[in-house]
């Protein structure tokens, strides 16, 4: 194993899991901003910006505020994310507010519109200015995320899967992770 | 007036995602920007947009804006003008 | 330790179908960015670079012909196991994920590995480039096709309009007179290869993040900043010159002239392409890094078209005219929503 992972977060369906145990169960619809404002509750922060930001951000602020730890890093810390259909979530939502008939474009959805953004949400949050990228993938993929931390510049790293299609395909796993020199995490095949 | 104010209060408070805020809680006189409400720039596009959307008045320069923007009662007085 | 050259490259545009062409209209003062009233790709008028004609599977047909151009170019085997495809882009098409559509563009040339897709905003093209220089170095891959590109929609245009970003004219990078950014359209493609033992080479790149607000730039330039510093660490002088981001807001070019700044970088000559041909998103960073290759190979960096009165806080010297000089390195930068930045240097080595 070349990472060295130190902690991890699952968010899927009702279930919050951190370092593989169940710390929450929701009530709420799956999904749903009720859901997601659940969540942030039970985490006992006070960051009104969580209410502004769209879906996907949130999902990804909620997984990383999990594992956040004295780790973290403001210019070693590298953040990698993942998944398969960007943005398309709040794509649909700025797409209805341009509808030809009811043209309002609307800037608050817009700029949530890149799939890097959500980093910039973490980024913001945990005041990381670490290298970070985000990748298109079809499927969860542990070894495309240790391909690309190898030709990044980091002590340590968020990396993982989300994603927020609509209320009934989300989810978040991430992990955060030190290279592991033992096992070699510099040589060998790159990507 | 009065009505007005109320109804912006609540189109504001659901435009800009001021979760668990009332329109009680917010002065209609005090500065939307810098201290208060801690809108940002992307706030003040969505509020223009509001303004337009909801009571077909439209800011097209900066200077203008500053000045509608500046509280909710200035944004009702501007909607009224 | 491996080096990652520039071996062929193609920027497919309004403004050109091959990098030559692109460079020459731009050394002759050429711009394809001009009032689009159509209707078909933006609902309000707007300062855009636009194809004129229509392709069937717009993103993929520009992409398709950019690498085609590049590849034939370099007699490199896309099918060869050694060979990687990336793809930069913001949007892509939109609403198809973004890894299908490069498989479908993959698919076309006969790329044996995954493709690898980075969509970042605006750095897209720059992090691409790092990126596939590192893998290049680590030796993983003999040649990598990098491909940039992104089209026009009224999705993307109102997006803009809705921010009050775009310039009511043909940008103006730096000048005081500014007021926003030109949208364009563009594939462009570059290929790095660890075969080569001359030419342009990719030294080494970095990007970092600001921190500070998702699409407003640091007042500081922190991430920029941090980026050149890390990206210029051990190189001995300045770059020749630089091909900044230059996008025409007000917010950007000042955070790039502070983080110039605080760079040291304020003699080094500067320019900004996006006036030629527009922003064009996920191909910015590869287009502006190929014609910044052809500049160093020419001897010719370009002036910023529209620059007239300084219009940023610190003193940078932004090139007016063509500057024909012995050129022998470029610092590329890039800065995009989330608060990403990015650069690159690009060396000349024989």
């Amino acid at each position: 194993m070349r990472l060295k992972t130190i902690r991890s977060c699952r968010i899927s369906n009702d279930t919050v899991e951190v370092d593989g145990k169940t710390v929450l169960k929701t009530t709420e619809t799956p999904g749903t901003s009720k859901q997601f404002k659940e969540i942030y509750l039970s985490l006992n922060i006070d960051y009104p910006k969580f209410y502004k930001m769209d879906m996907l951000s949130k999902l990804a602020f909620l997984a990383v505020e999990f594992i956040k730890n004295e780790g973290f890093s403001e210019k070693d810390t590298a953040i990698i994310m993942t998944n398969a259909n960007s943005t398309l979530d709040v794509d649909l939502k700025y797409t209805k507010s341009i509808d030809p008939d009811n043209y309002f474009p609307n800037p608050a959805f817009f700029v949530y519109t890149l799939p890097n953004v959500m980093i910039g949400e973490i980024s913001i949050r945990h005041n990381l200015k670490g290298e970070s990228v985000f990748v298109s993938t079809e499927n969860k993929d542990l070894e495309l995320l240790e391909n690309i931390a190898k030709t990044l510049e980091f002590k340590n790293c968020i990396a993982g899967f989300i994603e927020y299609e609509n209320e009934n395909n989300f989810e978040a796993d991430i992990i955060f992770f030190e290279r592991n020199y033992l096992n070699g995490g510099e040589n060998g095949t790159a990507y | 007036m009065e009505q007005l104010i109320k109804t912006l209060k609540d189109q504001i408070i659901n435009e800009l995602n001021l979760e668990d805020m009332t329109a009680d809680e917010i002065d209609a006189q005090a500065p939307l920007f810098g201290e208060g409400l801690g809108l940002d720039s992307i706030d003040a596009l969505s509020l223009i947009v509001l303004l337009e959307r909801e009571y077909g008045k439209k800011i097209n320069d900066t200077e203008t804006g500053k000045k509608v923007l500046y509280s909710i009662k200035t944004m009702a007085e501007f909607i009224k003008s | 330790m491996k080096k990652a050259f520039i071996i062929a490259d193609n920027i497919f545009s309004p403004l050109g179908k091959t990098s030559c062409e692109v460079f020459e209209n731009m050394a002759h003062g050429k711009s394809s960015v001009k009032l689009v009233e159509n209707g078909e790709i933006c609902r309000v008028p707007a300062y855009l670079s636009v194809f004129d004609e229509k392709f069937e599977n717009k993103f993929e047909s520009i992409c398709i012909n950019s690498i085609h151009g590049a590849v034939s170019e370099s007699g490199i085997d896309p099918k060869d196991s050694q060979t990687l495809f990336i793809l930069s882009t913001t949007k892509g098409n939109i609403g198809v994920p973004l890894n299908k559509t490069a498989e479908i563009i993959a698919e076309k040339f006969g790329f044996i590995n995954n493709p690898l897709v980075i969509s970042n905003a605006c750095i897209s093209g720059v992090v691409a480039i790092t990126i596939a220089e590192r893998l290049i170095k680590k030796g993983g891959y003999r040649n990598i096709v990098v491909t940039g590109a992104d089209i026009l929609t009224d999705f993307i245009v109102s997006g803009f309009q809705s921010l009050k970003a775009i310039g009511s004219t043909v940008c103006r990078p730096f000048d005081v007179a500014r007021n926003g950014i030109n949208l364009g359209e563009c594939a462009a493609t570059v290929i790095l290869s660890s075969d080569a033992k001359s030419g342009v080479e990719v030294t080494g790149g970095a990007f970092n993040g600001d921190a500070n607000h998702i699409s407003g730039p640091s007042r500081t330039a922190e991430g920029l900043y941090l980026s050149i510093s890390r990206t210029m660490n051990g190189f001995n002088g300045l770059p020749s010159f630089i091909s900044a981001h230059g996008t025409a807001t007000s917010f950007n070019d000042e955070m790039e002239s502070i983080g110039f700044d605080r760079a040291d970088l304020n003699d080094v000559p500067l320019n900004s392409l996006k006036p030629y041909f527009g922003h064009t998103l996920g191909a910015a960073g590869i287009a502006e890094i190929i014609i910044s290759a052809h500049s160093i190979q020419k001897g010719i960096a370009l002036k910023t078209p529209g620059y007239e009165n300084h219009g940023v806080t610190r003193n940078i010297t932004v090139l007016k005219e063509n500057m024909r000089a012995e050129l022998t390195s470029c610092l590329k930068t890039a800065s995009g929503f989330g608060g990403c930045n990015a650069s690159v240097l690009l060396v000349k080595n024989k």
